[in-house]
């Protein structure tokens, strides 16, 4: 009994530590005062409308949505043929190639980052769009892969063959058949992979300019110098931006986190 | 083979010429890099970074976070998995719950760290709190110290080790936990040889991740250190931002690089050596 | 309702007494007052088809589920409150349900561990378990290497190397092929008989029960339909439902007649049945095999009618021909060959004992069904 309520006091501890950062981001991003507070002192819209005056965040903002967006389609025209070869052919070094891939996982993205700075540099692409654009590539088709993997079963198989066997060509296959038995695959690997995008610092900081820039990293420039409730009002956009992913994540295709049916 | 090989090669073929343009020959390149000193092959740019004592503090300064964002991550992150699959009834609220804790993963570092900034400065809320209730008699400093990046660091890492460790609670099948107190296990006893065990795989792997993400994470630590602390992928910002030395940058690289295969080859082998303990069916 | 002889009180020597028992899932009503008693060393198979209650009842007995209200006594002990690892009893899981991270013998040696059992002694015990179902030479392997009957023998010994008084089994036999599933129904009956312990089986599988229990308990919907051994069930069902769900049966409705009995709508033959009551709704259960295929239309000592072949199935060992008699459908079950020269459509007399015929009242309103 004690081991319970013990349990329950940690468990919503904790759950108010994840979310009290959050919140106070987007409560102080309210207040009518010039500097930070929390809870916010007076309520006024003023701090978005500072925003929305400065056009350097609106580029900002611009850059990331183009570049999230951009890679997002790239990693899913690169990501969904490579998860058909590998769930359908054998070919040697299979393993080793799907390796690869996902390896940008788990590899430090300053590591990545610096990499691509370097070698951009000397294709004389240094601190340009398509320099963030081949790196942000990178880092997020694991999502894709990941995600449409598992989905490309023998059974998803054998409706393929099926389809095959009633005249369809490869190509109608696909559209008619393979494609829209991985969507929900598709549908959650490529909001991850977006938000990864969307999100991302570590690699993007190497390769930004002070011109061209996403939100995040102009975020990182800002806040090391002043902290201000604009901060607070850009960081709240993330947020809300964030809520809206997931949402749409839960209503299309399901968060099936903890439970047992995945 | 060969007919297998004739359907793949279309399919990959973009993808893998795209990864080898822009992952590998890139990461080559730093390689390369790091083994040159002055336009010739050399191990010098190693020997600057392992024969330099700052460098072996900075090591320790970001094992040691690392290490205790990683104990702590653990010891909060899997009573609220525990309690998230195994206690909470409603499907409801565990929804809402698993949204709330996939919202910080979904948002950026920096955002999450700029709340922290806010949070654990001088007249924040955490020192209002200690303070107002009487456990300081006045405001501890945070901000520039290891304490505060670990605070962040567990807040950035945290849903990661739940996640891991909830998903491995909900995939141990009940019936073991039923026949554990069918012969005559008590409620502790069940936890400590049955679902415990069972959900090692999946704290390991949630426990490596942590630590392997607290080892390279730069935008957190640049954030809640002031200046003061300086951690390894500091040094590799540095040296390719300002300094613009790629040798000895690329030298840093790789010995963060191979510190983070290595612990990533070991979360590999707990994975593959606790495969066990799924479903019985 | 039929009738449910059951004493009010537990039987002094009852091992198992359940009574009143009633659970509810939200509004589904998944057991409604069951009692039941299950005497030492007694097989009990608790049969029905899928959503009877009888696995909640069976998880209601191992602790698993606390039933909304009725009792459970073991031993006599009111069991009924305590949780699943105080209860002295043992269950194999439908699924076997064996810990994947533990060799097999320390499956087996884990209930003895739990019991306060030094490790040694509990892995000799474990050891004994094992040769008894013949798999010590399997002690050192874990679970997954095992095929599946040898993990339904391995969940066995684990379940009985407590010594405990009860064995329940959830369908213990479910995941294996049909020749396996035969072997182990004369093993596990066999081990029973040798162990001395109470078996309180759970099974969909008529044949399962009756080729093993001393009793079976019919459930459907939640309610004992019926309690007794495989031959009163099947040649005196106690309701509609247990005659269509034992073998196979022809349902044929019956008119009650006052203290005359009930008039049979084939034949039209009255056959006495004390007090029958117009309120009551009457069904007559004849065997496939006891119906007679004729070529005259009288038959001494039976009742005949006349019919038209609607249908014949030659299974080789036997035949099954349906003959349409006015609108009724009667099935008749012979061995061998015997529906040659029968072809649909041909004229075809039925005849059956009246001594076979076994009648069931009902309410009229009772929503029992198959």
């Amino acid at each position: 009994m004690i081991t319970r309520l013990l349990l329950r006091v940690v468990s919503w501890s904790v759950m108010a530590y994840l979310i009290l950062p959050l919140l106070v981001i987007v409560g102080s991003s309210f207040t009518a005062t010039s500097y930070l507070a929390f809870p916010p002192q007076g309520l006024t819209l003023a701090w978005y409308g500072r925003m929305l005056g400065d056009s350097s965040y609106l580029a900002a903002f611009g850059t990331s949505t183009l570049l999230a967006l951009v890679a997002t389609a790239a990693a899913l025209l690169l990501g969904v043929p490579a998860a058909l070869a590998i769930a359908r052919c054998e070919f040697p070094g299979k393993k080793f190639l799907l390796s690869l891939l996902m390896s940008p996982l788990v590899l430090p993205h300053v590591v990545l980052g610096a990499a691509l700075l370097q070698y951009c540099a000397a294709l004389g692409l240094m601190r340009s769009f398509t320099a963030l654009l081949v790196g942000h590539i990178v880092i997020i088709m694991p999502f894709v892969l990941r995600s449409v993997l598992p989905q490309l079963t023998p059974e998803q198989r054998a409706l393929e063959e099926a389809s095959a066997d009633l005249g369809a060509r490869p190509m109608e296959t696909f559209f008619l058949v393979t494609l829209p038995q991985i969507r929900s695959g598709l549908a959650s690997g490529a909001i991850f992979a977006f938000i990864s995008s969307w999100i991302n610092v570590e690699l993007s900081i190497f390769n930004t300019t002070a011109e061209m820039t996403t939100i995040p990293v102009k975020l990182f420039n800002y806040v090391q110098y002043t902290i201000d409730p604009v901060i607070a009002a850009v960081s709240s956009i993330t947020i809300g931006v964030a809520a809206l992913a997931i949402i749409i994540l839960d209503l299309t295709v399901g968060l099936h986190l903890l439970s047992d049916r995945r | 083979m060969s007919a297998a090989m004739n359907r793949a090669l279309p399919l990959l073929a973009a993808p893998v010429a795209f990864f080898i343009a822009f992952f590998a020959v890139p990461m080559i390149v730093v390689v390369s890099s790091s083994l040159m000193a002055g336009g010739v092959p050399s191990l010098g740019n190693y020997a600057r970074v392992l024969l330099d004592q700052y460098h072996w503090d900075v090591l320790a300064a970001t094992f040691r976070i690392a290490g205790l964002t990683t104990v702590a991550c653990a010891l909060l992150g899997y009573p609220l998995a525990y309690y998230l699959v195994r206690v909470v009834k409603s499907a409801a609220l565990r929804r809402t719950c698993v949204i709330l804790l996939v919202l910080p993963l979904f948002t950026s570092n920096i955002v999450r760290s700029f709340g922290w900034m806010v949070l654990l400065g001088r007249n924040g809320l955490v020192n209002d709190a200690l303070v107002g209730v009487g456990i300081l008699d006045r405001p501890m400093r945070f901000l520039g110290t290891e304490l505060g990046i670990v605070i962040g660091l567990v807040y950035i890492l945290l849903p990661f080790i739940v996640l891991a460790v909830g998903n491995a609670l909900a995939a141990v099948d009940p019936a073991l936990e039923d026949a554990s107190s069918d012969l005559g296990a008590t409620p502790f006893d069940t936890f400590r040889t049955v679902t415990f065990p069972l959900c090692l795989p999946g704290l390991m792997s949630g426990i490596v991740m942590v630590f392997t993400l607290a080892v390279s994470a730069y935008v957190t630590p640049a954030l809640l250190s002031g200046g003061k602390i300086t951690v390894f992928p500091m040094l590799i910002f540095q040296q390719y931002s300002t300094v613009f030395d790629v040798n000895y940058g690329g030298a840093l690289s790789m010995t963060l690089l191979v510190m983070t295969l290595v612990l990533v080859g070991l979360a590999g082998w707990i994975g593959n050596a606790g495969a066990t303990g799924r479903k019985a069916q | 309702m039929p009738a449910m002889p059951m004493p009010a009180t537990a039987k002094p020597d009852a091992l198992l007494s359940i009574r009143s028992v009633d659970k509810h899932f939200g509004t589904y009503h998944a057991l409604r007052d069951v009692s039941l008693d299950v005497a030492h060393g007694e097989f009990v198979a608790l049969l029905g088809p899928s959503g009877c209650g009888k696995t909640t009842l069976l998880r209601c007995i191992a602790g698993f589920l606390s039933p909304d209200s009725g009792t459970i006594r073991i031993g006599g002990e009111d069991v009924t409150r305590l949780p699943p690892h105080r209860r002295p009893l043992n269950t194999v899981f439908q699924h076997y349900a064996l810990f994947p991270h533990l060799s097999i013998l320390d499956n087996v040696a884990y209930g003895p561990r739990r019991h306060g059992v030094p490790r040694g002694e509990a892995l000799e015990r474990a050891r004994e378990a094992l040769e008894l179902v013949g798999l010590d030479s399997a002690a050192g392997r874990h679970p997954r290497e095992l095929s599946g009957g040898q993990q339904q023998r391995v969940a066995l010994a684990r379940a009985f190397v407590n010594r405990p008084k009860l064995l329940l089994l959830d369908e213990p036999l479910s995941a294996l092929d049909l020749k396996l599933r035969k072997r182990m129904q004369i093993e596990l009956k066999h081990l029973q008989e040798k162990l001395g312990i109470a078996f309180v089986f759970v099974t969909h599988d008529q044949e399962e029960a009756m080729s093993m229990a001393n009793r079976i308990v019919v459930m459907n919907r939640g309610v004992i339909e019926q309690v007794g051994d495989g031959r009163a069930i099947y040649t005196r069902p106690a309701s509609r439902f247990v005659a269509d769900f034992i073998g196979e049966a022809n349902l044929l409705p019956g008119t009650a007649e006052g203290d005359a009995g009930v008039r049979l709508a084939v034949g039209s033959a009255l056959l006495p049945h004390l007090g029958a009551d117009t309120r009551q709704r009457y069904t007559a259960v004849l065997r496939p095999e006891h119906v007679e295929l004729l070529k005259e239309p009288e038959a001494p000592g039976l009742i005949t009618d006349q019919g038209f072949v609607e249908d014949v199935i030659d299974t080789g060992g036997q035949t099954v021909v349906t003959v349409r008699v006015g609108e009724h459908l009667l099935a008749s079950r012979r061995l061998g060959m015997a529906g040659e020269g029968l072809n649909p459509g041909a004229p075809v007399f039925v005849g059956f004992h009246p001594g076979h015929v076994h009648i069931i009242a009902e309410p009229a309103t009772h929503r029992s069904g198959p």
